[in-house]
């Protein structure tokens, strides 16, 4: 695939960099390159709105968007970035990779104005992972959960719930112990992750299905 | 079951309730990232002798495992008796405490130019604690290291969150790990750790980067050889000979990051604050991994001349001393102030940092301006 310097990275994030115009491919790369930004011609800048699905899809599943939105960095690094993470199980699509690496580069560029650190309190960061009652779904049975678990879950979380291809592992995490915020995510779904009706997994078998997460370790 | 069960509760009260004093009220953590946390320790919070904890900062790769105050950690390897310990059979052996700083081996990421990907910590991945438990080296006497023993290797119970994202598995050469100060700690500025902080247990390494105090500790595996994958052998790891910013450093020409080099950061005034005419007063932390800091040296002419600050607490290789410089200014206008480090018979602060492409170990000088009003 011809590579070029596109007018429209140029004018967000290589005049500081300096603009050494139309080149034929990108020099070995340094780990931060001091060169004009190279893309592929064949990735127009993504909408916000295409952007953000993508990501959504993508990225977070391990990590909040701010992981994302702290960076400043270069299309270079930035294109590094995302195949690093594709290799550690980012579900993006090979065609998505050029055009989601050069819309990060221009938002999350080394020109883009510092990050504003949001705060939080410390009760809040420490609530934020504590163990809670289980409330209205105390008492699951293992047994059935395993069932439920294997029959609804197991084909993205895997069959030891160690994760996989599309889901996230679920075995010995904080939220197994924070019933109400593991309902939620069920039932509401999240990313790829399709939501239950209440009707397909009421209170009993979300409990069901905790009893078997907690024993699976 | 039963017993677990308790104890996970008796962590949730432990984990929401401990030690936020009315002092703490309105002092908030910086939030680098909500899920997993990597929480940022606040500048004007780096002038006390110990970091509270509600206020010490938290780094985590995947977020914690759940609370379980019943694991067990498992010796192996290159040991004549392989066994499992929990806080009951650490009855036994000496208890110990330490006060050390514990500094993620990427604070200061942010200040690096040019700019490199990472959690962009700026000042707040340090703090100081007083750290309780038992000496490395006693648990491994009493599984006796084998002959061929070279490196500990250590895992905690934090799963990667896909099979493809590598563990995070780290390794201290044997020397370290039977290092006295090297301990299993259960207890951080006397409260058992908080999850967050990694309860049960976990290593505490004085003077070495954050990265080999690993969290939530499992595994010991003592070994002939170094840890291996991504996070021994491509993370943590430092150029052996210095690069020119931006470079490309090939694996082969690296080394895994260890000690903390000397380093001092102002915690007040803040850079941008008004103050009254008057007393003025500078304030901060000064530490090094490798050895005491003899002196703190406060410039405020830009580095034409420097004044000692005076120290307080105790020196030593791998604890911070907080330093204070306090002066009369009688005239309003903008002031500014910049603080190196000495340690002892050793080296000084670099005023820049040396780049390399991890963004570890920043240590170039820290400077202030502020606005003396009448
Ligand atoms: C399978 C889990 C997973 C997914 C999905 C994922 N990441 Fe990550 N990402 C990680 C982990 C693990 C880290 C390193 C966390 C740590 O050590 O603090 C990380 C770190 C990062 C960093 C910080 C720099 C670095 O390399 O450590 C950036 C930037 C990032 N991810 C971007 C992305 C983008 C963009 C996507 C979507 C294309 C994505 N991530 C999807 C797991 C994931
Ligand atoms: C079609 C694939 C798919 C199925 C089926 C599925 N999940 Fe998920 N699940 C995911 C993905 C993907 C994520 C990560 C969500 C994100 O990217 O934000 C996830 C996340 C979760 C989380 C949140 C984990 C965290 O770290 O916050 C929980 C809990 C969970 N799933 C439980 C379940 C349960 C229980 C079932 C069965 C009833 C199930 N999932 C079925 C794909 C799936």
């Amino acid at each position: 695939m011809p590579r070029r310097t596109t007018a429209l990275l140029a004018l967000t994030a290589a005049i500081a960099v300096g603009c050494k115009g139309d080149h034929a491919g990108p020099p070995p790369a340094p780990a931060s390159s001091a060169s004009a930004p190279v893309i592929s011609s064949a990735a127009p800048l993504l909408s916000d709105t295409a952007a953000h699905a993508m990501i959504v899809d993508d990225c977070l599943s391990c990590h909040t968007e701010q992981m994302l939105a702290q960076q400043r960095l270069t299309p270079r690094q930035w294109a590094s970035e995302v195949k690093k993470m594709q290799g550690w199980g980012a579900p993006v699509e090979p065609e998505n990779i050029d055009p989601l690496a050069a819309y990060l580069a221009a938002k999350y560029s080394t020109e883009t104005a510092p990050e504003r650190v949001p705060t939080i309190s410390p009760a809040d960061a420490a609530a934020a992972i504590a163990p809670l009652p289980d409330g209205a779904f105390a008492g699951g049975d293992a047994g059935r959960g395993a069932t439920a678990y294997h029959e609804l879950c197991a084909t993205c979380h895997a069959d030891d719930a160690g994760g996989a291809a599309v889901g996230v592992h679920l075995v010995d995490r904080p939220l197994l112990h924070r019933a109400a915020d593991f309902a939620r995510v069920v039932r509401s779904g999240r990313g790829r992750m399709p939501a239950f009706r209440v009707e397909d997994v009421p209170d009993a078998q979300i409990a069901n299905l905790l009893a078997h997460l907690r024993s699976s370790r | 079951m039963m017993r677990r069960r308790q104890l996970i509760e008796l962590g949730a009260s432990i984990a929401t309730s401990t030690l936020v004093g009315p002092a703490l009220a309105d002092e908030a953590l910086l939030q680098h990232l909500g899920a997993p946390q990597d929480l940022g320790t606040p500048l004007e919070a780096l002038n006390r002798l110990i970091t509270p904890t509600p206020l010490f900062f938290v780094r985590s790769h995947f977020g914690p495992p759940a609370l379980d105050l019943a694991r067990k950690i498992r010796i192996s390897g290159l040991v004549r008796q392989p066994f499992e310990i929990d806080e009951t059979a650490f009855g036994h052996l000496q208890q110990v405490t330490v006060t050390a700083v514990l500094q993620c081996a990427g604070n200061g990421r942010a200040l690096q130019t040019p700019r490199v990907p990472g959690v962009q910590w700026v000042h707040g991945a340090m703090g100081q604690a007083t750290w309780t438990g038992v000496r490395l080296k006693d648990v491994l006497e009493r599984a006796g290291v084998l002959p061929g023993a070279a490196h500990v290797r250590l895992a905690g119970a934090d799963l990667p969150p896909k099979p493809t994202v590598p563990a995070f598995l780290r390794s201290i050469p044997l020397a370290r790990a039977l290092d006295p100060g090297t301990l299993i700690a259960y207890r951080m500025n006397g409260e058992p750790l908080t999850l967050a902080h990694g309860a049960p247990f976990r290593l505490i390494v004085p003077g070495w980067a954050g990265d080999h105090w690993i969290k939530w500790l499992t595994d010991l595996h003592v070994q002939k050889d170094e840890a291996e994958g991504f996070y021994f052998q491509t993370a943590y790891r430092l150029p052996i000979e210095p690069v020119s910013p931006g470079a490309a450093v090939p694996p082969e020409a690296t080394r895994p990051l260890t000690t903390l080099p000397v380093k001092s950061i102002i915690a007040q005034p803040l850079d941008g604050s008004r103050q009254r005419v008057g007393k003025q007063e500078i304030t901060g932390v000064a530490f090094s991994g490798e050895k005491a800091i003899a002196r703190v040296e406060v410039s405020l002419d830009g580095g034409a001349s420097w004044r000692a600050a005076t120290l307080e607490g105790e020196p030593g290789a791998g604890r911070w001393q907080v330093f204070r410089h306090v002066f009369e200014d009688r005239t309003p206008g903008p002031k500014h102030a910049v603080v190196r480090a000495i340690e002892a018979g050793g080296a000084t602060q670099p005023e820049k940092a040396a780049w390399n492409p991890g963004g570890y170990l920043w240590n170039g000088w820290h400077a202030v301006s502020w606005e003396v009003v009448a």
